[in-house]
């Protein structure tokens, strides 16, 4: 009886469950989980439950402010409007997902043929109204129900919590595994939960720029989950679009702002990305997967901080791929700096904010890139490149210090740098911008001119301006002319040829030529578009050079083709993973590996008595390129591994032998070990060659040599005088079997208990760790660590975990809301009793209490 | 009847043609209202009324929040976007008003959330799309693609004291069309080796 004693003296004096819970509806998250880096990447292939949404509200407040503006209404017609689209947003994402999970829609997937017709109807270049259409019948028959439940077993619901902070419940984001501190961390944050979250539909943040919203799925088939879980978001993400727009639950929802909220960007204006390790979509190697993930990049950087530090406006070819294959950035968590801005929606601003401005600047980009040679190749004629020949002729009479003659020198030389081979990313991005869907997708209007004006620079004007200079040089031509200032090269030039890029936008006084003007209507003034011809065609290149800077970044920025963009933003691990970069069982056939080695040699070692040792490690592949693939304008990169698997050294100690104080060695690879095999530490003299280092910047498989045979290896000579005497023992037939295995028994040891690479796990609830914290005294003891970390609770008692748990399973309130009602517990104990009378087999402590247990004595 | 009706105010002398103007309704949708004078015969060939027509906006699919096309659009209004001088003629205005999937642009509307509040800038942008100033703001008309998206302002309804005139707008030197067809045969050509 002593559990039911301490239960009810618990509840009767407050002495074993001391503090109070503050609240008496329960936090009904999902349980969240720790992983470490192995564990992580291996998670990423797998679908979450639990994701998180920003809805970012600034345009749409924006425009609600105008349209009070013109009908003279008052603030609140702005404030309110936007707090009814975050409502409507979250509401009808809400019913999706239920309504996708308990069947009554169906999953867009191939196991659906009409789907299926429709995508590659819609894959053809045809405008995917069609897409609307099938979606539209298919929410039309949600009242017959005529479709597969998604789980024929348990179907639970969805639930949605508006997150106001980040501190104690997101422990997960930014650490691998949680400790002590971090437990009572949750429990505290637990205790005071409607500080941090709360459920959706009281949400009034009156916040006009942004709200972050969790939505966490009930599902209890995992296996299920797991086979169509990336099926389940992409419809979802299909189902979205349309409801948000045309569904009668969102006309109804949005009242009177329906008008306005279905011509909103939606798909540009919400972000969703997972809640842990595990995926909204199935991770790939490819341009669209790598940028979409780059845009964690703007959770960093604050925005008060210099933007132009994030990648997107770096000169500089693919960072995001390049990131991906540098070994040494294999960080399990990136610090989204989540931890610095407890208040979430601060934090969910900032990085909108940043995302807004690098959206602006590359619709900048992209528009002024297109106008531009737009206007250029319209405004001034179809005689153009005739125009340009004679320019160039008569530069031979331009005199030192005319400014036209380095503009010449600037042009010859951009062009020429433009279409090096040794900058292959560059010519080859160029000339490869128009096979890319995405500069040519955002609007039809703005594509196919870009396609059409690139074509033009691509066959007539840059090969033009590279033969008018190649004349130049052939007729020595710069011979004895001073070269123009750095600064007045562009600064994409600046950027790749000087390492930095001195002014951004220093022009050459050229303001006595007019060669190319327009009409400003916003200034009632003549605009020179160019001074000269060769300003034109610098200008273009600028231009272009920009578009593929576009090219380079949109697909993970602006949205392409009405999809919501569901990025993995809290672990880089991913697409590390997926490009191979990252093998997440590489350390564990390592250490299987090295065991089985030394348990052989142990066993080799009685039989055989020499000097020469072998030592044979599996070494991990590297990546040393990416490889670009064009498939349905989508670009892939395929890994290119180094080749070497293992890594092989062989030593011969000839101290026991010679006598000589030095153990020569030769490895296979260009690892410093120093020869672990002997009991000393000496001077070691080594040389080594690295085949590595000269392909380990290759941009594209041209820039790799293959053919040419490499050799990675070191010779190693170590001195030392106390080898003779170590090394005669280790000689020993008796002794080395023992060395071997110790070294083979502690290798294991050291390298299953490597934290990061050995996959391992911790899932808690937080209501466990909770309800563990108030039955000790709002701490967490170290001993409970343990249990709670394996997704236990740490009670003193079974039974007493039993009722407790039990409690707040059946009412959804935490079990010292008992207290609240006074009197004789006598009938709870007889109530009780009976129970388990009733049952006695089952014992208290694995007894299933059902509501009706209880309701006879609340 | 109708038929002589229209056929005996076609020879009526004309003094007042048309205008219009975009209106707000309740239901926060734009409304472009359009007021014939006494001779004209818009209204009617319009929406059968012989002196006013409201036409309602089509829904313009992601034209609320950033939108590259408008953001394009509202930068470079009277800079790269201009009036052709080229006035339509009455019978394609009647098919340009008509046209089901048409939105109104003005200098402070809901699209336009790329100027600040009542910037002055924007409206002599608009103003500069059209040969004279008048009290009212130029009404641009975009088009919409098949699927609801913006395809291109194509022209603008610039006021006058005799009515107002419709013109076709420009975009950095070219009149606006679409190059249908011209793509396809382009994306083929960029898959060819370099030259």
């Amino acid at each position: 009886m002593q559990w039911l004693f301490l239960l009810i003296f618990s509840f009767s004096t407050q002495a074993a469950w001391q503090t109070k819970p503050k609240q008496s509806q329960m936090l009904d998250l999902n349980p969240i989980k720790f992983d470490n880096k192995a564990r992580c990447a291996l998670e990423s292939r797998k679908p979450t439950q639990s994701i998180l949404m920003i809805a970012d509200t600034m345009d749409i407040g924006k425009a609600l402010l105008r349209t009070a503006d013109a009908l003279k209404l008052p603030d609140e017609f702005t404030s309110q409007g936007v707090i009814k689209y975050r409502y409507t947003l979250f509401s009808i994402a809400q019913l999706v997902a239920k309504r996708l999970l308990s069947g009554t829609l169906p999953l867009l997937n191939k196991d659906y043929a009409l789907y299926e017709s429709v995508r590659s109807f819609c894959k053809n270049g045809s405008t995917c109204n069609q897409v609307d259409m099938l979606v539209e019948s298919a929410w039309q028959q949600i009242a017959a129900g005529t479709y597969q439940k998604f789980s024929n077993q348990h179907y639970s619901g969805v639930k949605c919590f508006s997150v106001k902070e980040f501190g104690g419940l997101y422990p997960h984001i930014s650490s691998a595994k949680p400790t002590k501190d971090t437990l009572e961390d949750i429990a505290k944050a637990v205790h005071d939960y409607p500080k941090h979250v709360s459920v959706c539909s009281e949400d009034l943040k009156e916040d006009v720029r942004v709200g972050i919203y969790q939505f966490d799925l009930d599902v209890t088939n995992i296996k299920e989950w797991e086979a169509k879980g990336f099926d389940f978001w992409s419809s979802f993400n299909i189902y979205l679009s349309w409801a948000f727009r045309y569904s009668p639950e969102a006309k109804k929802l949005a009242g009177n702002y329906h008008k306005i909220f279905k011509q909103a960007n939606i798909e540009e204006l919400t972000l969703f990305f997972s809640n842990n390790c595990l995926s909204m979509s199935n991770p790939e190697c490819s341009k669209d997967y790598l940028n979409v993930n780059s845009i964690r990049e703007f959770a960093k950087v604050d925005q008060a901080s210099d933007l132009s530090k994030l990648d997107v406006f770096s000169l500089s070819p693919e960072r995001s791929k390049e990131s991906v294959i540098d070994p040494n950035n294999v960080d399990v968590r990136d610090d989204l700096n989540m931890n610095d801005k407890e208040d979430a929606v601060e934090w969910a601003a900032n990085f909108n904010e940043n995302l807004a401005k690098t959206r602006g600047y590359l619709r900048f980009k992209l528009t002024q890139g297109v106008s531009l040679l737009k206007l250029i190749k319209n405004g001034v004629g179809d005689n153009f490149e005739l125009k340009l020949a004679q320019y160039f002729q008569s530069g031979t009479r331009f005199v030192k210090g005319d400014a036209r003659l380095d503009e010449l020198f600037l042009v010859c030389s951009e062009f020429k740098i433009s279409q090096d081979q040794q900058v292959s990313f560059l010519r080859e991005g160029i000339n490869n911008i128009g096979n890319y869907r995405d500069i040519l997708s955002y609007s039809s209007n703005i594509s196919s001119e870009a396609a059409a004006h690139l074509g033009w620079f691509r066959d007539q004007i840059s090969p033009k301006i590279l033969k008018l200079c190649s004349d130049y040089e052939q007729a020595k031509f710069w011979d004895n002319k001073a070269r123009p200032e750095n600064k007045y090269f562009s600064p994409w030039y600046q950027q790749y040829v000087f390492g930095k890029v001195e002014k951004r936008e220093t022009e050459l006084n050229l303001n006595s030529s007019r060669f190319f003007t327009i009409k400003n209507g916003q200034t009632a003034s003549e605009e020179v578009i160019c001074h000269t011809p060769v300003s034109c065609v610098r200008k273009i290149l600028d231009s272009v050079i920009d578009l593929k800077n576009v090219s380079d970044h949109a697909s993970g920025i602006l949205s392409l083709n009405d999809h919501f963009k569901t990025p993995q933003l809290t672990s880089p691990i991913a697409e590390k993973a997926a490009c191979g970069v990252y093998d997440p069982w590489a350390q564990t056939k390592k250490t299987a590996i090295d065991f089985m080695q030394n348990i052989l040699l142990a066993g080799l070692s009685t039989a055989v008595i020499t000097p020469i040792y072998l030592d044979v490690t599996v070494a991990n592949r590297k990546v040393v390129s990416l490889d670009e693939l064009i498939k349905d304008g989508k670009v892939f990169y395929n890994p290119r591994f180094s080749k070497k698997s293992l890594q092989k050294s062989l030593v011969v100690d000839f101290g026991p032998l010679i006598g000589a104080p030095c153990a020569v060695g030769i490895t296979g690879d260009t690892l410093i070990r120093p020869p672990n095999y002997l009991a000393f530490e000496g001077i070691t003299v080594q040389s080594c060659r690295d085949s590595d280092r000269s392909v380990i910047n290759a941009y594209s498989p041209a820039d790799i040599n293959s053919s040419t045979r490499k050799v990675s290896g070191c010779f190693t000579c170590t001195l030392s005088l106390t080898s003779v005497a170590s090394g005669a023992g280790l000689v020993t037939p008796g002794i080395r079997p023992f060395f071997y295995l110790i070294r083979g028994a502690v290798g294991l040891f050291k390298n299953l208990k490597s934290p990061d690479d050995i996959p391992r796990s911790w899932e808690l609830d937080y209501n466990s760790v909770y309800r563990s914290w108030r039955r000790n005294d709002g701490v967490i003891p170290e001993s409970c660590t343990k249990n709670l970390i394996s997704g236990g609770d740490c009670l003193p008692d079974a039974c007493e975990a039993n009722l407790a748990i039990s409690f707040e399973r059946e009412f959804k309130t935490y079990a010292a809301k008992v207290t609240a009602r006074p009197g004789d517990y006598s009938e709870i104990l007889t109530l009780t009793k009976r129970y388990l009378v009733d049952t006695p087999r089952i014992g208290c402590g694995s007894a299933s209490f059902k509501k009706a247990h209880f309701q006879e004595f609340l | 009847m109708k038929i002589v009706f229209l056929f005996l105010i076609a020879f009526l002398p004309k003094t007042y043609a048309w205008d219009a103007y975009v209106e707000l309704a309740p239901d926060l949708s734009n409304v472009l209202t359009v007021n014939c004078g006494r001779n004209e015969l818009l209204c009617w060939k319009l929406c059968t009324n012989m002196n006013i027509c409201k036409l309602e906006s089509a829904d313009c699919r992601n034209c609320i929040g950033a939108n590259t096309y408008l953001s394009h659009f509202y930068r470079e209004v009277g800079r790269l976007f201009t009036n052709s001088g080229k006035t339509l003629p009455s019978d394609e205005i009647l098919n340009l008003l008509k046209k089901k999937r048409l939105i109104y642009l003005t200098p402070h509307g809901a699209y336009n959330i790329y100027s600040a509040l009542g910037d002055l800038r924007i409206e002599k942008a608009f103003n500069s799309l059209c040969p004279t100033d008048f009290d009212s703001m130029p009404v641009v008309l975009a088009t919409l693609t098949d699927d609801g998206r913006i395809d291109a302002a194509s022209h603008v309804i610039c006021h006058g004291d005799k009515g107002a005139d419709v013109y076709s707008l420009k975009h950095a030197g070219q009149f606006l069309s679409r190059l249908k067809g011209f793509l396809d045969p382009l994306r083929h050509k960029w898959n060819s080796p370099m030259p």
